[in-house]
C-alpha cells in the first residue's frame, strides 16, 4: 500500500543526500585552508599529544607530559568532563615583560606567570558541543523535509484517488501506511543530518568535544518536533488537491508567531500565544530557552520539558487523526 | 449469478442530479456496456459503484455483498482520465500493483506491455493519452480480476490498439470474468457486450440484452432518384418511430410492418430494403427520438 509513498520518500532522501554530501565535500575541500583545528591539543609544540603515553589519575583524568621545543615542558591534563589544562613551563623564557597575564577568548583561558627568565603558561579549555544542540539542528532540517512529505495525501487528491482507493485496503490503512513510511523517512533525514554534522566536526577536529547530557529528551523532542510539522501539514492539506499555499505560509508564520507574543498592540500577543499552541516552533523556542517559558510562548502552563515533548507529540497525533478523518470522507 | 446489482442509485451534487434512480443487474461472466452522451452520468455511476463517490441514495451489491476493500483484490477499475503518477515509470506502476495485489501476474503484465508496445522504463509524463490508457489497462488486466470496470477503455487509442482492447475484453469474458465498460464507440460495445444500459441526464433510458432490444425492430432504407421526394404521411405513421433524411436517402426506424412499408416506398419509386437495427439506432432512438424525428419531418 505504501509503495508510492516509499518512492516519494526515497526521492526526498536522495535529494537530502545530495545536499548533505555537498556539505561534507565542502568541509573536506576547505579543511586544508583552515587554520589549525577546533581541537587545541592536536599539535602542541610540534608534538601530537595522542602519541604520548597517558597516566590515569585517581579522579579519572589523564596526564600526558613531554618535552617541547627549546626545553619547554608540556603537561596536559584531560578530565572526564572534556575540559583540559595544558601547562607549558618555559624555563628559559627570554622576554622582558614580567608579572601575570590572563586572557580569555571563547572556550580558552590562557594565563601566564613570569618570574624572571622562567615563565609558566596555563591553557584551560572547556569547549563543549552539546549533542542536544546538534539534535535540534538535525530536527530542524528534518522538519523542513517533513513539511514537504506532509503533502502526501493532497498529492493523492491531485488526480490519483481512483488508483489509491481501489487497492485491497481501507483508506485508513492506506493513509497510515503512508504516514509510517514518511515518518521513517523524516527520522532518517534527522539521523543523516546528525551524522553529517558530526562528520564535519570530526573533519575540523571538534568531534571529541561533543557532550552528551539529557540527550534522550532532546532526541525525543527533536524527532517529535519534526513529526509535528508533518502532522500539521498533513491535516491542513489532506482535503486539498494542492498544498503549495499552505507550505508557503507555514514556515514564515511558524517562525514569526513566537516573536509576536510580547506585542501588546491590539492584543496581538494573545493572538500569537493562542496560535502558538499549535506551533511547534514555539515549543522549540521554549525547549531551547527554559522549561519555564512555555506559558510565555503559548497558552499552555509551565509543566516542564516533558510537557513540551508531549505537546509536539500531540500535534503529530492530532494532525494525523484529523487528516484521516478528512481524507476518508473525500470523493474521487 | 448476479455479479453486480445496482439498486435505485442516485447521486446529487448540490441541486444537480448526476445519477437519478439508476438500477441494473449485471450477470457474472457477461460484458455489460454502459452508453450515454457526455454528461449522462456514466463515470459517476462507476464511481458510486466502486465507493469512490458516496451515493445520495440506493445501493450497489457485489455478489450480494456491499463493497469491501478486500473485494478490490478481485476487482479492477480503469478510469476515463489518467490517474497514473507522472513522475513514476510504467515499471514502477506495475511494481506498485504487484505489491498490492496477491493475484498480480508479472508474466501477463509483460505480455500486455508487449501487446501495446510499452517499455517498462518509460516515465508516465512522456506517454501520450493513448499510452496512458494502455498502461492502466495493463495494470488492470495483469491483476487477474474477476470483475473489470472500464470507463472509456479505448479512449485515445489508435484503431489497432482499440481492437486489441476489445479482444482483451472478449477473451476475459470468455474466461468467465465480468466486464462493465462504457464507450462512445457504439460499434465496439455492440461487438463486445451482451447487455447494455443507455443513460441520459443520469436516468436509465433503455436497458437489457442487445438481442432483446433489437427484436422486432427494423431499419427501412429507401433511396430515391431525386432528393426532391415527398415524405408526406410518414410523419404520422404509427409504424415509424424515427426518420432520418439525407439527400436522396431516407432511413426509417420501424417497429412493426417493415415489409409493408418497403412495398409502399417501392411503389413511390424508391429502391428500398429492410435491414436489422444496429446498436447506434437503438442508442439514437433512446437518447433523442422525438427531436430528431420532428426536426427531419419538418425539413421534409
Amino acid at each position: 500500500m505504501y509503495y508510492v509513498e516509499f518512492l516519494r520518500v526515497m526521492r526526498m532522501l536522495r535529494l537530502v543526500g545530495y545536499v548533505l554530501g555537498a556539505v561534507l565535500l565542502l568541509a573536506l575541500v576547505f579543511r586544508p585552508f583552515s587554520h589549525g583545528s577546533i581541537n587545541v591539543n592536536n599539535s602542541i609544540e610540534g608534538v601530537d599529544p595522542s602519541t604520548i603515553p597517558a597516566h590515569t589519575n585517581a579522579d579519572g583524568s589523564t596526564t600526558r607530559s613531554f618535552m617541547g621545543k627549546h626545553g619547554r615542558h608540556v603537561t596536559i591534563v584531560a578530565r572526564p568532563d572534556k575540559t583540559e589544562t595544558i601547562t607549558v613551563d618555559d624555563p628559559a623564557y627570554n622576554g622582558k615583560k614580567g608579572g601575570n597575564e590572563h586572557i580569555e577568548f571563547g572556550h580558552l583561558k590562557v594565563s601566564t606567570s613570569n618570574g624572571g627568565r622562567h615563565r609558566v603558561s596555563t591553557i584551560d579549555t572547556d569547549l563543549k558541543i552539546p549533542l542536544n544542540i546538534l539534535l535540534v539542528i538535525a530536527a530542524c532540517v528534518a522538519a523542513i523535509v517533513a513539511t514537504l512529505l506532509g503533502l502526501a495525501l493532497s498529492r493523492e487528491n491531485d488526480g490519483h484517488l481512483e488508483l489509491a482507493w481501489t487497492k485491497p485496503a481501507s483508506r485508513e490503512s492506506y493513509a497510515l501506511a503512508s504516514v509510517a513510511v514518511d515518518s521513517l523517512g523524516i527520522l532518517g533525514v534527522m539521523l543523516a543530518t546528525l551524522v553529517t554534522i558530526v562528520l564535519v566536526l570530526a573533519i575540523y577536529g571538534g568531534a571529541s568535544y561533543i557532550t552528551v547530557s539529557d540527550s534522550l529528551t532532546s532526541l525525543l523532542f527533536g524527532m517529535l518536533f519534526a513529526l509535528s510539522f508533518y502532522g500539521i501539514v498533513l491535516a491542513a492539506t489532506s482535503s486539498m488537491r494542492r498544498g503549495g499555499l499552505v507550505l508557503s505560509l507555514l514556515w514564515p508564520a511558524a517562525l514569526i508567531l513566537p516573536g509576536l507574543v510580547r506585542v501588546q498592540w491590539m492584543n496581538l500577543g494573545t493572538v500569537a500565544r493562542t496560535l502558538n499552541t499549535i506551533n511547534p516552533v514555539a515549543y522549540l523556542y521554549a525547549f531551547l530557552s527554559s522549561p519555564q517559558t512555555t506559558n510565555i510562548f503559548t497558552l499552555l502552563p509551565n509543566y516542564g520539558t516533558a510537557a513540551q515533548v508531549l505537546a509536539v507529540l500531540l500535534l503529530f497525533v492530532a494532525g494525523v487523526a484529523l487528516s484521516l478523518a478528512q481524507w476518508r470522507r473525500l470523493e474521487a | 449469478m448476479t455479479a453486480i446489482s445496482i439498486r435505485n442509485l442516485t447521486k446529487n451534487y448540490g441541486s444537480f442530479v448526476a445519477v437519478n434512480d439508476f438500477s441494473a443487474d449485471i450477470e457474472a461472466g457477461t460484458v455489460f456496456g454502459l452508453l450515454g452522451p457526455n454528461g449522462a452520468g456514466k463515470t459517476t455511476t462507476f464511481k458510486c459503484m466502486l465507493g469512490l463517490a458516496a451515493p445520495t441514495a440506493g445501493s450497489v451489491l457485489f455478489e450480494g455483498q456491499p463493497l469491501q476493500p478486500a473485494l478490490f483484490e478481485r476487482l479492477a477499475y480503469v478510469p476515463e482520465k489518467s490517474v497514473l503518477y507522472d513522475w513514476m515509470t510504467i515499471g514502477e506502476h506495475l511494481e506498485m500493483q504487484r505489491r498490492a495485489f496477491s493475484r498480480f501476474d508479472a508474466g501477463r503484465a509483460k505480455e500486455l506491455l508487449a501487446l501495446f508496445d510499452l517499455g517498462e522504463k518509460k516515465k508516465v509524463r512522456s506517454l501520450s493519452k493513448g499510452m496512458r490508457t494502455a498502461t492502466a489497462l495493463c495494470m488492470a488486466f495483469a491483476n487477474n480480476p474477476d470483475i473489470l470496470v472500464l470507463d472509456e477503455p479505448t479512449s485515445g487509442l489508435d484503431p489497432v490498439n482499440q481492437r486489441a482492447v476489445l479482444k482483451l475484453i472478449i477473451d476475459a469474458s470468455a474466461q468467465g470474468k465480468t466486464i462493465v465498460f462504457s464507450s462512445h464507440q457504439i460499434g465496439q460495445v455492440e461487438r463486445a457486450a451482451e447487455n447494455i444500459a443507455i443513460m441520459q441526464k443520469g436516468k436509465l433510458l433503455v436497458g437489457g440484452s442487445i438481442d432483446d432490444l433489437k427484436a422486432g425492430w427494423k431499419i427501412v432504407e429507401a433511396i430515391f432518384d431525386t432528393d426532391q421526394f415527398s415524405t408526406n404521411g410518414l410523419a404520422g405513421d404509427s409504424r415509424v418511430h424515427r426518420m432520418e433524411r439525407t439527400g436522396r436517402i431516407l432511413r426509417l426506424s420501424v417497429h412493426t410492418g417493415a415489409d409493408a412499408l418497403v412495398d409502399e416506398l417501392t411503389k413511390m419509386g424508391a429502391n428500398c430494403r429492410a435491414v436489422d437495427l444496429n446498436l447506434e439506432d437503438i442508442f439514437l432512438n433512446a437518447v433523442d427520438p422525438a427531436t430528431v424525428t420532428t426536426d427531419l419531418v419538418e425539413k421534409a
